[in-house]
């Protein structure tokens, strides 16, 4: 038919600029070279490679380590390869995870054609998706529109060197652990603002604006969750917080006693909690996306792999933000040895079923819960999240440092034995309290909101 | 009970020409232009309260077109129909938006199907219908199938057929014209 | 994209208000998945809250009144099926009650009594309908599938009577198609057994649900003067507080015949309006189970030619359906074909009021609001 022998014939800037680009750098970087050296090599090159693998090597192998050879930067390749395409699978069978609680919540059955009980299905998905053409919105900016996935999606891996897996299984202990994890967050805010506007749709846009709104907003009462919890633990260190919780004593003081922070900080778990769904735009959070309505918020106009990658990256955030709860307040791989298991497999046996507990609890609530209003979200967190969190903080401020006291009885204004008995009732005391004030401020958390305007 | 007739004859006394009772219902006859004063009369009136305007629709005589007005009092639960004769010399009736609110968008169906004018609707155009539709479809002597032959695009066989597509205006610039000479050339927005 | 302001300045010069740089048209349909179906509402907003709204409808319009125009009588009887997809039983006795009044057919008490059964269990999946898709437009998905169980098996009870899911013409003039048997009687009597606890449940579902209740309280708060005004009836009138339901007032069918309360409240925001609806399932079980206790007995329908000729006449009838009132005005000339049929269409006229309700509201109140109201699109374009 001739309707379809019109063609677009479009010049493909961006593939020539990108060309021109890559010839221009090389370019540049052979006449440096040359102007440093005095001879053509590329030698400089294959140093740079090769620190990159020293200090990679350094990270992963230890000391002690042969060193460097092919055979290791191979190794070293296929574990990042390995970790990165574990990371996927995640990604991936969330989603059917997902599904399958949600169906057994509606009394459904859930994907079952594809293999057994379904369980195929991401895989299939994956290969639809990677399928598909990735359509790209004639009035769309298509550099942004190029981009936001991928801003998207790699903060999402780069949070997966956080997760401690279990005893010794961490990939990066990072001095400051909780730190990077929120200058990630920040990162995915970036993505999904710039596919809201690269898009060119009204309807991304609002959502791009809500979804920044939202992030913004929800990450103040999410830092001084992480604040109050740093205070007890005295590190940022993701392995230390994990370890104040195990073992009591830090280096700093600590509590002076084992004990999962979800007890002196249950309104904190509750905070971080909420925080941590907001920040993932899940339901009853997910004003970003509200299919009913802003059809598909700030993915509306994506296609096939690129919409893949934010879908990705949601679930990958879900899996991140599920593990730090679990380092934060539940004690990460804390839990008693298995039998036949060994240590290290039963603390990553401890781990997903805490994982898998938050991650449920987040389906639930997507089971249960319809989505809040523009302003109710924004007042649940300036007016209630916010209060309460800084309240928080606060006493843990003064719990501390009452502990402090505790522990140091050259600081007590009056003498008294330090038995085994005061040291007791001086916790009880202080987690009664800090129980109560909890439940305090908790009470008014659940009350019902009923201020319209902001 | 739809109404109380004997009330409603004497309280309408001044307004219609003529009146019929149909199963049990009444139906009142009046002037183009007393539809109005009628209208408000009704709904103002403290024994009546007819404070809904429950349908506006025409109906095609020989000699014009008949505007009918059913009128629903909430309150007493009565119902009665006003009708009124407009010309086809002069298809103008007076509109009851300024009464009924709920006139607006009757009006503009009646205006849509019938061609029939309503003088002072804050907007009187197509509801129904495209904008660009041409002709009335519920007069009588409107075809069933329309006055264009318009055949749906599966319906065109051959190739060259699709040549000979009757023109349509393009609403959005930013796709490709198929009538410029250079077929190849993209349209910016 | 097109800019819808060129359109508006040029169609709706007096709607528009002045312009400002903080506002922009949002375009919200046809193809939009929470407008209930190929409505198109042109809403300016500043940020989120909405400045100005021009509904736009027409995008479904097939001409049924023209259509039926050039068919006969019996001809234009399965055409009303196709008005209120969700409620087609209320809609066929809606065409069929102003024709046995012009002829002043005497209709069978069974076939009254079988109507009566026929429209309630109607009505009862159509709310269930809304009950799960005013979730879908909160956000929430398990209400849709709670409510779709049992809808399923309402439209199975429907298709058992009428041997059709949706387009039942099963309401005929002078009684109905087909007679009811113990056995479907039986899986009605397992229906109403079956659906007491999920019922219950559903109420649960939305009533213990802190979200859901901020999500609709007090938003699209209306008064029955405004209402009023613009002809909204049935449930939406009703959840603002007046108490006027033409099962009651004007009875068809053997409404009269039947204990059952009208259900109202006060406030009539979103909340009232999904209070109504949820009553009225209520209501509508009570009168099923009614119907299947005293069901009387007789012929099913009074036997008619396939062709008929009413005598000439005119008649506007008015029936209640899941979505308010329905009239129906019918001109006779006294021959095989109609000369005039018009449906008085409730969501028509409920739609008319929607500009003056989300004056103000932001976009999520807007799709609350909407699906509060539950349009059906194959009503409002006919």
């Amino acid at each position: 038919m001739k309707l379809l022998e019109w063609r677009v014939r479009r010049v493909p800037v961006g593939k020539i600029s990108l060309i021109l680009g890559i010839l221009a750098f090389v370019l540049f970087a052979t006449w440096k070279i040359w102007a440093l050296t005095g001879y053509w090599s590329l030698e400089p090159y294959f140093d740079s490679l090769r620190n990159l693998f020293l200090t990679l090597r350094d990270k992963f192998g230890g000391p002690g380590e042969p060193p460097m050879g092919l055979y290791n930067t191979l190794i070293i390749t296929l574990k990042l390869l390995g970790i990165l395409l574990v990371l996927l699978l995640i990604g991936a069978y969330s989603t059917l995870m997902e599904r399958k609680i949600l169906a057994f919540m509606q009394d459904r059955l859930g994907p079952t054609r594809v293999g057994p009980r379904g369980i195929l299905q991401p895989i299939a998905d994956g290969l639809k998706l990677l399928q598909k053409e990735c359509i790209v919105p004639l009035g769309a900016d298509r550099n942004f529109h190029y981009l936001a996935p991928v801003i998207c999606f790699i903060p999402a891996l780069m949070g997966a060197v956080l997760i401690p897996f279990g005893k010794g299984l961490m990939p990066v202990d990072l001095n400051v652990g909780i730190l990077y994890f929120f200058a990630l967050g920040a990162f995915g805010e970036l993505g999904i603002f710039l596919a809201a506007w690269g898009s060119n749709n009204k309807y991304s846009a609002i959502a791009g604006f809500r979804a920044v709104a939202q992030l913004v907003s929800y990450e103040i009462p999410m830092a001084f969750c992480i604040m109050s919890i740093v205070l007890l633990s005295g590190s940022l260190k993701i392995g230390e917080i994990i370890n104040a919780q195990i073992e009591g004593a830090t280096a700093y003081g600590g509590l002076g006693f084992p004990i999962w922070f979800i007890v002196p900080q249950f309104l904190g778990f509750l905070i971080f909690f909420l925080s941590a769904v907001a920040e993932t735009n899940r339901t009853p959070f997910d004003l970003a996306e509200a299919e009913s309505e802003l059809v598909s918020g700030f993915h509306t106009e994506y296609t096939g792999l690129r919409w893949a990658f934010f879908f990705l990256a949601e679930y990958v955030n879900i899996f991140i933000g599920a593990s730090i709860i679990t380092a934060m307040y539940l004690g990460g791989y804390a839990g008693p040895e298995l039998p036949f298991l060994g240590e290290t497999l039963s603390s990553v046996v401890w781990f997903c079923l805490k994982v898998f507990l938050i991650f449920f609890t987040i389906v639930w609530l997507r089971g249960t819960l319809p989505r809040l209003r523009v302003d109710q979200l924004m007042m649940l967190c300036w007016k209630r999240l916010i209060p309460i969190a800084m309240a928080n903080f606060l006493l843990t401020g003064i719990f501390v440092f009452a502990n402090t006291v505790r522990l140091t009885p050259q600081l007590w204004p009056v003498h008294l034995e330090n038995s085994a008995y005061t040291s007791i009732a001086a916790i009880v005391v202080i987690l009664i309290l800090m129980f109560g004030l909890a439940w305090f401020f908790a009470k008014d958390l659940l009350k019902p909101m009923k201020e319209r305007d902001v | 009970m739809l109404h109380d007739k004997k009330l409603f004859l004497k309280k309408l006394k001044p307004f219609f020409n003529d009146y019929a009772e149909i199963r049990g219902q009444l139906i009142f006859i009046l002037d183009r232009s007393k539809i109005l004063e009628c209208l408000s009369f009704l709904k103002n009136d403290k024994d009546l309260k007819f404070n809904m305007l429950h349908d506006l629709t025409c109906n095609q005589k020989a000699k014009g077109l008949e505007v009918v007005y059913q009128l629903h009092s909430v309150d007493n639960s009565y119902w009665v129909t006003l009708k009124s004769l407009i010309p086809f010399e002069s298809l103008v009736a007076p509109s009851a938006t300024s009464v009924f609110i709920a006139a607006d968008w009757h009006e503009r169906e009646a205006f849509d199907m019938f061609g029939i004018k309503f003088n002072d609707h804050p907007d009187l155009r197509r509801i129904l219908l495209p904008d660009d539709w041409e002709g009335h479809p519920l007069k009588k002597e409107y075809p069933l199938g329309g006055f264009k032959d318009i055949k749906p695009i599966w319906a065109y066989e051959e190739a060259e057929d699709l040549q000979n597509l009757p023109d349509r205006e393009i609403l959005d610039s930013s796709i490709i014209n198929p009538d410029s000479d250079d077929k190849l050339k993209v349209i910016e927005s | 994209m097109s800019d819808p302001k060129d359109f508006l300045t040029t169609q709706t010069g007096t709607l528009l208000e002045k312009e400002s740089e903080d506002r922009f048209w949002l375009n919200m349909g046809p193809q939009h998945p929470s407008t209930h179906g190929v409505f198109r509402i042109l809403l300016e907003t500043e940020g989120e809250i909405v400045k100005n709204v021009v509904p736009i409808i027409g995008y479904l319009h097939r001409g049924v009144e023209k259509i039926s125009e050039n068919r006969d009588w019996m001809g234009a009887l399965p055409l009303t099926d196709r008005m209120d997809y969700l409620g087609a039983m209320s809609n066929n006795m809606a065409l069929t009650l102003p024709v046995e009044e012009l002829m002043e057919l005497e209709v069978p008490r069974r076939a009254q009594w079988l109507r009566v059964l026929a429209l309630e269990t109607n009505r009862l999946a159509s709310h269930l309908l809304f009950y799960g898709t005013l979730g879908l437009d909160l956000g929430a998905l398990t209400p849709f599938f709670f409510a779709f169980r049992q809808r399923e098996i309402a439209q199975y009870l429907l298709e058992l009577l009428s041997g059709q899911r949706i387009t039942f013409n099963y309401i005929r003039y002078g009684g109905v198609r087909l007679d009811i048997t113990t056995p479907i009687e039986r899986e009605f009597r397992k229906f109403i057994t079956g659906f007491r606890p999920a019922y219950e449940e559903m109420w649960n579902l939305v009533e213990g649900n802190e979200i859901f209740r901020t999500r609709i309280i007090g938003v699209g708060e209306s008064t029955p003067e405004l209402l009023i005004k613009h002809g909204v009836t049935g449930p939406i009138l009703r959840a603002s507080g007046v108490k006027r339901d033409l099962r009651k007032d004007r009875p068809f069918a053997a409404y009269d015949e039947f204990d059952f309360d009208v259900i109202t409240h006060d406030k009539g925001d979103t909340y009232s309006r999904w209070y109504c609806r949820y009553k009225e399932m209520g209501e509508s079980l009570k009168i099923i189970e009614q119907c299947l206790d005293g069901m009387p007995d007789g012929p099913h329908i009074k036997k008619m030619p396939f062709f008929f000729k009413p005598p000439p006449g005119e008649i506007y009838s008015v029936t209640d359906t899941p979505r308010g009132d329905l009239g129906v005005y019918i001109v006779s000339d006294g021959s095989r074909f109609p000369y005039r049929v018009r449906y008085r269409a409730p969501s028509f006229c409920n739609l008319s009021v929607l500009s003056e309700l989300l004056y103000g509201t932001g976009i999520g109140d807007v799709i609350a609001i909407l699906g509060s109201f539950d349009p059906v699109f194959g009503e409002v374009d006919r």
